[in-house]
């Protein structure tokens, strides 16, 4: 199972609002169990991930927490979701070595340019559909993507 | 190093050597000198210009290749164009026109080139044309056709695309570190070809193959791309994925147009995107 899998089955567990799943094949384990299904308590109804993980499966702290945190928040009020509109590689500047075109925290409006994402030499940027500030960036840069993958949250601007 | 200069470019030019009946006649854009077709072909997008209109520069001041890179567009010595495009097909689809460019330069060129034989202005041995996945064209094996796409959507719609090609025609010569990779119709045959008309084979080519992809023959364009690519299958390549090489053999493509790469203990990778080489 590779990240992007993963991220799609942590997805499916909390939208289907399931408390406990567990998986296994070819030496890999996944166990999540979530303590407050999703909207018994929206700030602590985060998917806790078990280990152990093949060599190259496995999830840094940082990682982790933003996929916990999409999970958590992807739902929620207030909050929208940028996915990826391919399958391809994702950029999130227009070069490499020059600064990203957002950052966590960043003010971004409609139709500003949040990355590329790239197959087969097309280049595809991807523009932010409303108005609000960046409060997770879910890719790392030059990581491959799937079609429907989630890449950004943005904080609706209010009123 | 004396690139030939005389093979004046316009609009009527190009117009003149396309069917009466072409998509592209009256929607002919050319300019001495811009920063990048692709530029100006998606700026012309946004202020409504048509479908099937073309941008074509003499030269280019920031010719674009992938993520920043550049491309050599010596002034009067290539063709540099760009083709607007509106496809009422889904985006996840639109990655597929880069291959079709790929197929139609190729075809195009293949033409030009039997017409020269033919009219006894070439010997019979005409340059191999080839294509590296996903789809630089290349003469004798070194890359004489780059091609760059771009997509705007409009929430989960096609708004439009632009495909820029950029052909090396007349140079003589490159500066390294080009030198070694690229090439041109003029080093390859010895005969400057017309840029008007080469171009203008190219967008009649282009025209019957988006037909078909605006019919949704998908499959068709994967297989023609199969027959003319000696990347298709059985070659040994290492590709540049992701800051990681990953070598293989290769064995086709899957009906995204995705190559498939096969691994030393027999596992297939799919590449998306990624630089080949040999």
């Amino acid at each position: 199972m590779d990240l992007s899998e993963l991220k799609e089955l942590l997805r499916t567990v909390v939208e289907n609002d399931i408390s406990e799943f567990e998986y296994e094949e070819a030496g890999v384990r996944i166990r999540i169990k979530r303590d407050h299904p999703a909207g018994a308590s929206g700030e602590d109804s985060r998917p806790i991930t078990e280990s152990p993980f093949n060599a190259g499966h496995s999830l840094g702290g940082d990682e982790r927490q933003s996929i916990a945190k999409a999970a958590a928040q992807g739902t929620a009020a207030g909050i929208h979701t940028i996915v990826s509109p391919i399958v391809g590689t994702f950029y999130n500047g227009p070069s490499p070595g020059v600064d990203p075109f957002v950052h966590v925290g960043d003010m971004v409006q409609e139709g500003t340019v949040l990355c590329i994402v790239e197959a087969m030499k097309l280049m595809n940027e991807v523009k932010s559909d409303v108005s609000g500030k960046v409060i997770d960036i879910l890719v790392e840069n030059s990581q491959p993507v799937e079609y429907g993958q989630k890449l950004y949250l943005i904080q609706l601007r209010k009123g | 190093m004396s690139d030939f200069t005389t093979d004046p470019m316009d609009a009527t030019r190009i117009e003149r050597a396309l069917d009466r009946s072409s998509w592209f006649r009256g929607k002919i854009h050319y300019y001495h000198s811009v920063d990048s077709t692709n530029t100006v072909a998606l700026a012309q997008a946004a202020r409504g210009d048509p479908e099937a209109s073309v941008y074509v520069a003499d030269g280019q001041l920031q010719g674009r290749g992938k993520l920043g890179r550049s491309w050599y567009s010596k002034p009067g010595a290539g063709i540099y164009a760009s083709i607007l495009l509106r496809p009422n097909i889904e985006p996840r689809r639109i990655p597929l026109l880069t291959l079709l460019a790929a197929v139609v330069v190729v075809e195009a060129i293949a033409q030009v080139l039997q017409e020269a034989v033919r009219c006894e202005l070439m010997d019979n041995s005409p340059p191999a044309l080839d294509i590296k996945w996903p789809n630089d064209v290349l003469l004798n094996g070194r890359k004489f056709c780059g091609i760059l796409s771009e997509m705007v959507l409009l929430g989960n719609d096609t708004k439009h695309a632009v495909v820029g090609l950029g052909l090396n025609v007349h140079q003589d010569s490159f500066p390294p570190p080009l030198d070694v990779s690229a090439t041109s119709l003029f080093i390859e045959t010895g005969r400057h070809f017309g840029r008007a008309d080469v171009l203008a084979a190219i967008l009649k080519k282009f025209e019957t193959w988006y037909i078909d992809f605006s019919q949704r023959r998908f499959d068709k364009v994967i297989s023609r791309w199969s027959e003319l690519s000696t990347y298709a299958g059985g070659r040994n390549v290492t590709v540049e994925k992701e800051g990681r090489a990953i070598s293989g053999v290769t064995r086709g493509l899957d009906r995204s147009g995705a190559l498939l790469l096969e691994r030393a203990n027999g596992s297939i990778e799919t590449i998306v995107a990624g630089e080949i080489f040999d």
